[in-house]
């Protein structure tokens, strides 16, 4: 429960964190940092094979792309800062989320979840339960996503390849 | 617990959207809130699969993951173009009206 409140405090001020940082590489490690807090809380709930899933594809490969291209291009931080609007638009958020709390507890009444206690019939654990659903029943959905990631890996070579002019003999 | 995790990924939903509108510095900044907008979905969806006791959460969580990469990716080269064509990828109104 403490380790819980720990990981989402410092995922919320990581986040907002990203929002008032003042250079890119700056923004990117405390994005890196909101990652790994969420891979920490998928843990805490029990979706181990997620919260490894989260380090490895966001942290390993999404926040090492976007260091490349920060470090490739001329990332500047714009001398325009307008911070006026932040304060209302904070107090905004806090009375949506109270009202978003308030409209959860009236939906999801009685709901025990720490005091239910279940018989265990197989001690399988979360990474083979992930790979038996997945290769016996999302089948498709694999060659689906593997597809999608050949198209985008082909888009993302495509697009940045730059063309020369040849010189005509 | 489960109430307190669920406004949480709201509010990360919602902080990533505030990040995009009051954004005044790079397109970059517009991914890396993207980025957050997925990640707040899918803690939502992780803590309703181990609440709901359904499977389904964590694997609709795992393909968002693969979606999250292409779509980066894909991105990623949009804004190297970008900069390319324009040389910066600042966005304030000085440069967006330049031709």
């Amino acid at each position: 429960m403490v380790l819980n409140n720990i990981f989402n405090t410092i995922l919320i001020l990581s986040i907002i964190f990203i929002l008032f940082s003042d250079s890119a590489i700056h923004a990117l490690l405390f994005l890196v940092i909101a990652f790994l807090n969420g891979a920490c809380v998928c843990f805490l709930f029990g979706a181990d094979f997620l919260g490894l899933s989260l380090v490895i594809i966001y942290v390993g490969a999404i926040a090492i792309l976007f260091l490349f291209v920060v470090m490739m291009l001329n990332v500047k931080a714009s001398t325009i800062k307008s911070y006026q609007l932040i304060p209302y638009i904070i107090v905004i958020l806090f009375i949506v989320t109270c009202q978003i709390y308030i409209l959860l507890s009236k939906t999801f009444t009685n709901f025990n979840f720490l005091e239910f206690s279940y018989y265990l019939i197989e001690n399988i654990s979360n990474e083979k339960f992930f790979g038996q659903t997945l290769y016996n029943f999302f089948l498709v959905v694999i060659l689906l996503s593997g597809f999608l990631l050949l198209i985008a890996m082909i888009g993302a070579i495509i697009l940045s390849l730059e063309i020369k002019n040849k010189h005509k003999k | 617990m489960f109430l307190i995790q669920t406004t949480l990924s709201f509010f990360l939903f919602s902080l990533g959207i505030l990040g995009i509108i009051l954004n005044r510095r790079s397109i970059l900044i517009i991914l890396m809130c993207i980025e957050i907008i997925l990640l707040s979905v899918n803690l939502k969806s992780m803590l309703f699969s181990v609440y709901l006791d359904d499977f389904s959460g964590q694997m609709f969580s795992f393909f968002i993951l693969t979606v999250a990469a292409a779509e980066s990716a894909v991105g990623l080269a949009i804004i190297i173009i970008y900069y390319r064509l324009r040389g910066t990828i600042a966005i304030y109104q000085p440069i967006l009206l330049k031709g």
